[in-house]
């Protein structure tokens, strides 16, 4: 059996996939985690390209950074349990694969904007904040990104996924 | 009266083609995502600064200049993206004890956000740096928190209407 096998199979799998509320209980988290880490990476992305500039950049990025984190906590945890309750589907899954090359590139986006934030000398952008104008395409990739990633998501729903 | 309005919104061309399209609907969850995703964003961001969390950032400005704008263009998705995916399927969801409470949700967090605005905020331009906002303040954030959350539960929750019967 191979490990997809072992993993679709094993009791936890299962005990998850035939629950009536583990999995709707767990899409309830993933979809507040996501709306944490979203739109807390979006927010700094928009802030670090100009607007809001009346507040202060590296005090909304570390506010806005730590829900961000939280959030992803929130997305992984559950999303790697529904992925296992029905891995024999997710891991075969096309849509699958690209959301998470797409959750790759998000993350690096959420590492830049927190390095930029924090440091062990403290946050490089305290001194040194990114040109607006330079960090727009930037911002706008990475809100790209999410987006992307957000629509992936909902069209596992009907591709290559499930509901 | 009230559900031969829902039953013309659910005869209407528009409705059909959210229903029957193969786009229609996934597009509606989507942009409906997007908006969460903007509303409950901003609006946490905002009540933790409210409830007197990352205290060194001006609450009048993170609010006023920044945050509120978000919110209400994820508010503007929400709602355009809520009636398309409503009118589709008008009479069943109308019938779903889950959406019946995700709307009072709804409701309960507006009011307790006419609160904040009309009663606790005029002295937001008071709350800079360091500034622990009042109790009152500090009490409808954290409500405010807990009903956006409940309402994203009660949204996803009217996915699975077998939930919510009633052994009957």
């Amino acid at each position: 059996m191979s490990l997809v096998e072992v993993i679709h199979n094993s009791a936890y799998a299962a005990h998850i996939r035939e629950s009536q509320y583990i999995y709707p209980l767990m899409q309830c988290v993933h979809i507040t985690g996501l709306a944490m880490f979203a739109g807390g990476v979006a927010l700094v992305n928009v802030r670090v390209a100009g607007l809001g500039s009346a507040v202060p950049l590296v005090d909304l990025g570390r506010h806005a950074m730590r829900v961000a984190w939280i959030g992803l906590a929130m997305i992984v945890l559950t999303g790697v349990n529904m992925a296992a309750s029905f891995l024999e589907v997710f891991a075969v899954s096309t849509v699958m694969q690209v959301k998470l090359g797409f959750i790759l590139l998000a993350l690096a986006n959420a590492v830049i904007l927190q390095r930029g934030l924090a440091g062990a000398g403290g946050a490089p952008w305290a001194i040194s904040p990114p040109d607006p104008a330079a960090a727009r395409k930037w911002a706008a990739l990475g809100i790209a990104v999410l987006l992307t990633i957000i629509t992936l998501g909902k069209l596992l729903a009907y591709i290559g996924g499930k509901d | 009266m009230f559900y031969n309005i829902l039953d013309w919104l659910y005869n209407t061309s528009y409705a059909e083609m959210m229903r029957d399209s193969l786009w229609g609907y996934p597009i509606g969850e989507t942009v409906h995502l997007f908006g969460i995703t903007l509303l409950f964003g901003s609006i946490l961001l905002a009540d933790l600064r409210f409830i007197g969390i990352a205290r060194h950032i001006p609450a009048g400005a993170l609010s006023g200049g920044y945050l509120l704008r978000a919110t209400w263009i994820g508010f503007a998705l929400i709602v355009l993206s809520g009636l398309s995916l409503f009118a589709a399927y008008a009479i069943d969801t109308i019938n779903s004890p889950i959406f019946i409470a995700k709307i009072a949700l709804i409701a309960v967090a507006g009011v307790n956000m006419l609160f904040f605005t009309f009663r606790v905020s005029n002295g937001m331009h008071l709350w800079d740096r360091d500034v622990t906002p009042p109790t009152a303040a500090r009490i409808s954030a954290a409500l405010s928190i807990a009903l956006w959350t409940l309402t994203i539960f009660a949204g996803r929750l009217i996915a699975y209407p077998e939930i919510f019967e009633t052994a009957s």
